[in-house]
């Protein structure tokens, strides 16, 4: 009796352990960190407060995020493999958006699903090539930038029976952009 | 280095406990379970588990004996991503494995969990009939739990994870005086993949403590399977 239900264990784990996705995010320390992001990541001010460092591989592409603290605000910044910052996210309240955006990504939620629910908003400030990296996150700490952010909002939606959480772009002027849908597993590792 | 100050201070609290271990009514036991969890729809899912639990240690003597085989089953309405109700129904047989009462119990449920960013924080609010060949036991339970990947801010396939919960009991019959409990539980998971979940643990539990108190220390052991 007891081999049998080993036997049938050992079977559904084999069959489990076949469906394995190349999916991660992982903390690393900084000397993981690409040498040319780690001098951008030096240039930072000297108040911002605990740097983590962390690296997503999805697939073929792989990518670096350090995350930190700033005057109280929380900032994420990417980087490409090479090291080439993509964008500096600053997470920040739906309600403190502006007034004329925020009504039109609003206007956007309600079109679309029967039901919303915000979760997290962040301004991101995507880095154009042309810029020079430390000025633009000194511009953007400082909040002296000229550049307007995108919206990326996560939220739980409904749509005529389905529900799921999405991350939303809206563009600087609060249209919208695109969505994924996130991967819930992350969400429920415990209870029932 | 955060996550690892956590565990040097959960393990300081674990270690608080070790003094009362030379008491004579101590009891070591284990529990192993095995669930399933399945979605129905985005709203529904429903979850069965078989349980098992067994003496280890009793009466200042290492010993292996079963005492009761439950058999559980909830379901789940979510209400949005963060908030659930559950009804469960549960079977224990104990009267022909340690001749204790069988026990028919229905559970209703309220679940509410607050992410920021890896931490996680649960609190469950249970009201438990206990319903026993004798008499029936009204049971209300409120669990705090907190918990996070040992890697990174989101739990990936391979990945371990740190679950610690605190639960208070206060169990109400006829004829019987009011009833405390406390546990406190530390789980140690894998991801093993989209599928399987892996956990250990040990939970450490004062029954009864404004009576008599009793404490038993549990081994725990589950496979959750997600179909």
């Amino acid at each position: 009796m007891k081999t049998k239900t080993l036997l049938a264990l050992i079977f559904i784990c084999q069959f489990v352990f076949s469906q394995t996705k190349n999916e991660k995010e992982e903390r690393i320390t900084k000397s993981e960190f690409p040498e040319v992001a780690i001098e951008v990541i030096k240039s930072l001010p000297d108040d911002c407060k605990r740097l983590k460092f962390y690296k997503e591989t999805d697939g073929e592409k792989q990518s670096f995020e350090v995350k930190f603290k700033y005057k109280k605000k929380r900032c994420s910044l990417e980087f490409t493999k090479d090291g080439v910052i993509e964008d500096l996210e600053v997470l920040t309240k739906f309600k403190t958006i502006n007034e004329e955006k925020k009504s039109k990504i609003k206007d956007y939620f309600r079109s679309n699903f029967t039901k919303h629910k915000f979760i997290k908003a962040q301004k991101q400030y995507v880095y154009q090539k042309e810029l020079d990296p430390v000025i633009f996150i000194k511009n953007i700490l400082k909040n002296t930038t000229t550049e307007a952010p995108n919206f990326e909002i996560i939220a739980e939606v409904k749509t005529d029976k389905k529900r799921d959480i999405r991350e939303f772009t809206f563009n600087a002027s609060g249209e919208f952009v695109n969505f994924r849908i996130i991967n819930p597993t992350s969400y429920e590792h415990v209870l029932y | 280095m955060s996550y690892i100050k956590i565990l040097v201070v959960l393990l300081a609290c674990f270690s608080v406990h070790n003094t009362l271990f030379s008491q004579s009514d101590f009891e070591g036991l284990g529990e192993t379970d095995f669930s399933f969890n399945t979605d129905v729809n985005d709203y529904y899912k429903l979850n069965f588990s078989v349980r098992s639990r067994y003496y280890l240690y009793q009466e200042e003597n290492f010993d292996f004996e079963n005492r009761q085989l439950d058999f559980v089953h909830f379901s789940t309405l979510s209400i949005d991503h963060n908030r659930s109700v559950s009804l469960g129904i549960q079977y224990r047989i104990r009267e022909s494995i340690d001749g204790g009462s069988n026990e028919l119990r229905l559970t209703q449920q309220y679940n509410y969990t607050k992410k920021n960013e890896a931490l996680r924080f649960g609190h469950r609010a249970r009201l438990e009939q206990r319903i026993f060949s004798d008499k029936t036991i009204i049971r209300s339970r409120y669990r705090f739990t907190l918990d996070f990947p040992l890697n990174g801010q989101k739990l990936d396939i391979g990945e371990a994870y740190i679950i610690n919960s605190m639960e208070g009991l206060l169990s109400i019959g006829k004829n019987e005086k009011p009833e405390l409990d406390h546990r406190t539980t530390l789980h140690l998971g894998l991801l093993v993949s989209e599928h399987l979940k892996i956990q250990f643990g040990l939970e450490y539990r004062f029954e009864a403590f404004n009576l008599n108190t009793e404490q038993k220390l549990f081994f725990l052991s589950s496979a959750i399977l997600k179909i």
